[in-house]
């Protein structure tokens, strides 16, 4: 209740980010709440860092702030739906961007650009059909670092 | 029985789910609505989004900045120039280089987003009409569009999805005699704008219709993260442009209007008062653009003109490394957000030291509006759900990204 007090008076949220850090940093994941008060015309950002525990996909719960802000519910649930981290006291947890029954968290590091599954028309059989996705080419990423200083 | 059983049962019996479906006219896109209805009032409004998802945060951390930018204009597809203006702001301020933009490219685009600015109001009330069964003013705001569109194509080639801002300036100049066109566009513009208004304003049915729909209180719209003509309708006077100014918006003179009683009616009257807003702004532009450079001259973010690539050998390799390795960008973190046509729009960009963005979250407004339809619809008839549903100005571009 403090954000919400005179003092700071932040009376919205308006955006919530996930990062994946994936092996580079000690805390894989960093969450970024951007506060913002209308009244003394300022914003904050907090950054929460979360660990993730090992061999299991999902991550150690944050507590939700949908009391506080409503509009948490579906920042939320979009950033369990891309990025699997658990929010505790959360009402309604579904998924929400991606398509019904996907399987993975798209937006990890460690996710392919083409994903897992492929879905497509069968004119045989009249339905549609999902299967594994078969490419004969992996997708090739060049590192470009940078190793001087404009 | 206990009072508290029965009062579940006898809910059970009174309501009843539908489904609005995907492909609805009425829902702007693919919007997949589950209603809970007691007879023909909502009692609860869920959401379903993501059909039109492609995974735009996720295919941006494998472009390069550049490749990345025409992304932007199919996120929003009716206000193209504002989104990719917003990534572009991001880019610059992590380059460090947005001091040094020039100020015939700084009017240039801001002449744009303003065309932009309008191009999405007439399409939102318009469809709007629409919806509630007024055909009329569809057909002259599309013509009106239409003329808008033109501009967009002589100026980079292409109707919609321009790609024309660019990080450090502009991608073309400004072709001989389109500010004499924008300047004859602006002067008739004005009079169109009246005669939707006219056909609108004292409308019977239009306003039985939009009066008192769809009422936000300003607890709500901020509490549920609004901004744009949401926030504004509602009586909060935030408006970016003023208060995170960028380019020269703290030089030019315009007004914030803002809303009493924030119904669909208030906002109505806002967008036409935006459009107005608009012009007089590009009038102001049109006034003290000056001649002068359109982009950076630093070669290393901006593109180098193709007849000097022919004569000179520096150029070339300038013009090699830019359309094919890009510029890397020191590890940073930005986060630029602009006052978008539908609201704020906001781009959080975290990169390290490549040429591609090692993550980019997109903030768009109407997610954030579609969040509240559950709370501005309750215990309203099924028909006003469209109303609101117009109202709110959704595109699913931009939501599902």
């Amino acid at each position: 209740m403090i954000f919400k007090s005179l003092i700071f008076k932040f009376e919205t949220i308006r955006d919530c980010v996930c990062v994946d850090y994936f092996y580079k940093r000690k805390f894989r994941f960093n969450l970024f709440y951007n506060f913002c008060s209308y009244r003394y015309n300022y914003i904050l950002f907090c950054v929460i860092f979360i660990k993730i525990v090992k061999n299991f996909p999902y991550s150690i719960g944050v507590t939700s702030l949908l009391k506080l802000f409503k509009n948490m519910n579906w920042l939320e649930r979009e950033i369990w739906d891309l990025y699997g981290i658990f929010f505790i006291n959360h009402i309604d947890f579904r998924r929400i961007l991606t398509d019904y029954g996907f399987y993975g968290f798209p937006l990890r590091k460690d996710f392919p650009l083409m994903g897992y599954y492929e879905i497509r028309y069968d004119d045989f059989d009249n339905m549609i059909i999902k299967e594994k996705l078969q490419i004969i080419q992996n997708y090739r990423l060049y590192e470009y670092t940078n190793t001087f200083k404009y | 029985m206990n009072k508290l059983i029965w009062n579940e049962i006898y809910n059970k019996l009174q309501t009843f789910t539908i489904n609005f479906g995907p492909q609805h006219p009425a829902a702007h896109g693919v919007l997949r609505l589950i209603i809970e209805l007691d007879n023909e009032i909502i009692i609860k409004v869920d959401p379903h989004i993501g059909l039109l998802h492609r995974g735009t945060e996720k295919l941006l951390e494998y472009k390069t900045y550049l490749q990345g930018l025409p992304y932007f204009d199919r996120l929003d597809y009716v206000s193209m120039m504002a989104q990719e203006y917003c990534f572009v702001l991001g880019i610059e301020n992590l380059l460090n280089i947005h001091n040094f933009i020039p100020l015939r490219a700084q009017y240039i685009r801001i002449i744009f987003l303003e065309l932009t600015r309008i191009l999405n109001h007439l399409l939102a009330i318009t469809t709007h009409a629409l919806d509630l069964g007024a055909i009329t003013p569809f057909l002259w705001a599309f013509e009106e569009r239409e003329k808008i569109l033109d501009f967009y194509e002589q100026v980079s080639g292409a109707r919609m999805h321009a790609a024309y801002i660019r990080p450090g300036g502009v991608s073309f100049d400004l072709p001989m005699g389109l500010l004499d066109e924008i300047y004859l566009f602006i002067k008739q513009f004005v009079l169109r704008l009246n005669e939707i208004e006219e056909i609108l304003l004292l409308n019977r049915i239009w306003k039985k219709r939009l009066v008192n729909i769809g009422v936000i209180d300003l607890y709500n719209a901020k509490n549920y993260g609004f901004s744009g003509v949401l926030l504004r309708g509602s009586g909060c006077k935030w408006d970016l442009r003023k208060f995170y100014s960028y380019e020269l918006y703290d030089v030019l003179d315009f007004k914030v209007p803002i809303g009493i009683y924030g119904d669909c009616f208030d906002r109505f009257l806002l967008r036409l008062e935006e459009m107005r807003q608009s012009v007089l702004i590009i009038y102001q532009c049109l006034n003290n653009i000056n001649f002068g450079n359109y982009k950076l001259i630093n070669y290393k973010y901006s593109m180098i003109d193709r007849l000097n690539m022919k004569y000179d050998m520096e150029s070339l390799i300038h013009h090699f490394k830019y359309y094919t390795d890009g510029f890397t960008i020191f590890p940073g973190i930005v986060y630029s957000c602009i006052e978008a046509p539908k609201g704020e729009f906001g781009v959080f960009i975290v990169s390290d030291n490549t040429n591609k963005p090692y993550r980019c979250h997109i903030r768009a407004p109407g997610f954030f509006h579609l969040q509240g339809l559950n709370f501005m619809v309750y215990k309203s008839l099924l028909a006003d759900l469209v109303t609101v549903i117009g109202t709110l100005d959704i595109v699913f571009g931009e939501i599902d990204r």
